[in-house]
């Protein structure tokens, strides 16, 4: 797939609706699934909304060095199916992304499947809609669907970052198409991920990490205890092809039956976090006679070679590299988690920033 | 009925970098290399710097051994390399 908008004008003219669908996709401008042709209107109901210059700009997008002014955002929010009110979280969501921490021109090329994910928390979670009960990963909510698409189309078509070239996934995974989910405020049984993030609890609150598509663990929070639930998802985050061999920070979501589970059984967020650290663990003799382990720094690889092959090796380096929340339908027996493993310390490392709504906005 | 439809597309942020030198030979100059130790180039890297060594003569060589073979490595420590040298090759892989 390629692009030809780099000769095409700022406005390109169809004969009617099924050739302006027809048009993204021949120049390009969509990921394989149909978009909404960006028109006028609706370009300029959201950029009336923000309250914002078109012209302003939010960030070089790599690795294309694509210009972000607020206008081309607008563009692909239209795209993707956004509603005004929520193109401040995908403000935020590239602000973040555009963090050199977040090593953004790594996650957009390397042949690991890490996407950029969009967690939301705060009053606007309720307030806009977002899905954080059944299929709370997937599909279902508008909000969740077009935020996490308009911030793939913004990858794509501002920052170039298509399948072939420069995209070199392997497999890349669902998420690319659209990777946004929400806390669920009323079954989180602790403070609220944008508040352990130092926010303030009537903030709303974006955070994002680049991560693999979730790996589902049956916690057995009905019948478990604590103990097994939490060694369940250890098991989960310590696979010998996990790339958090080599560090880095993952994504860890509770269902509500398995937040409940931890907390009724006395573990507060830290206490939860500190357990998987302990637990998700691997014989040093298992993590070297994997030749792969070679991609961990090397002041890592040659303090590992020195212990002893019965010794544990850690995939979490620390407590910080885990972000943890709360987000789902109860279900039956299986008390289901999710693991999103990151990409290792290569980057795509966790960043938050808070939304800036407009006066009168969510 | 006509649909006017915006262009989801960016301009290219033109680069910052300084207007390339051209050099008149490698021979006898100062050479940096910066190599991320990616596993998959890690014989071919060795390779490339001793036939660099061996055809140029250089007068002078630099190493920088990234930490991690994605992320960039600091900008101050590459100003330094090329305020120091003639001449630098990256190694990357994927």
């Amino acid at each position: 797939m390629s692009q030809t908008a780099a000769a095409l004008p700022h406005i390109v003219e169809a004969e009617d609706l099924e050739a302006a669908v027809e048009l993204c996709y021949t120049e390009g401008w969509t990921d394989g699934l149909p978009v909404i042709p960006a028109t006028e209107r609706p370009v300029r109901r959201i950029i009336d909304y923000l309250g914002m210059k078109p012209e302003q700009v939010i960030g070089v997008i790599p690795p294309r060095r694509g210009i972000a002014t607020v206008e081309k955002i607008a563009i692909n929010c239209v795209m993707a199916g956004c509603l005004p009110e929520y193109v401040p979280i995908v403000l935020a969501a590239v602000q973040a992304m555009l963090e050199p921490e977040f090593n953004l021109e790594g996650v957009q090329t390397t042949t690991n499947p890490c996407a950029p994910l969009v967690m939301v928390s705060g009053p606007a979670v309720r307030k806009l809609g977002f899905n954080t009960k059944d299929c709370a990963l997937g599909h279902g909510s508008r909000a969740n669907a077009a935020i996490g698409r308009a911030v793939r189309l913004i990858l794509w078509n501002i920052g170039g970052g298509f399948p072939g070239s420069p995209c070199r996934t392997t497999h890349g995974h669902p998420g690319y198409y659209s990777y946004c989910i929400a806390e669920d405020p009323e079954t989180n049984p602790w403070e609220p991920l944008h508040v352990t993030r130092g926010f303030k609890p009537e903030d709303t609150v974006v955070t994002v990490t680049a991560v693999d598509g979730p790996h589902s663990v049956a916690t057995g929070a009905l019948v478990n205890t604590p103990g097994q639930v939490l060694t369940n998802i250890a098991d989960s985050i310590a696979r010998l092809g996990s790339n958090n061999q080599y560090g880095g920070q993952l994504v860890v979501v509770l269902g509500p039956m398995a937040a409940k589970n931890l907390a009724d059984g006395g573990y507060d967020k830290a206490g939860v976090v500190d357990e998987l650290v302990k637990r998700s663990t691997r014989t040093v003799a298992e993590i070297l006679r994997n030749k792969n382990s070679d991609h961990m720094p090397a002041e890592e690889m040659a303090e590992l070679r020195s212990k002893k092959g019965d010794e544990l090796f850690h995939y979490i380096r620390s407590a910080e590299n885990v972000v943890l929340l709360t987000t789902g339908s109860w279900g039956a027996v299986g008390g289901y988690a999710a693991v999103c493993p990151g990409w290792g310390h290569f980057g795509g490392f966790t960043q938050t920033k808070c939304v800036q709504f407009p006066r009168n906005g969510a | 009925m006509v649909i006017a439809v915006y262009n989801p597309v960016g301009e290219v942020a033109q680069s910052e970098s300084v207007r390339a030198t051209t050099m008149t030979g490698l021979n006898g100059r100062s050479v940096g290399f910066v190599f991320n130790h990616h596993p998959a180039v890690t014989g071919l890297w060795a390779e490339l710097e001793k036939g660099v060594e061996l055809d140029f003569r250089p007068v002078g060589v630099q190493r920088i051994a990234k930490a991690n073979i994605s992320m960039p490595q600091p900008a101050a420590q590459l100003a330094k390399l090329a305020a120091e040298v003639d001449y630098a090759l990256g190694g990357v892989g994927a």
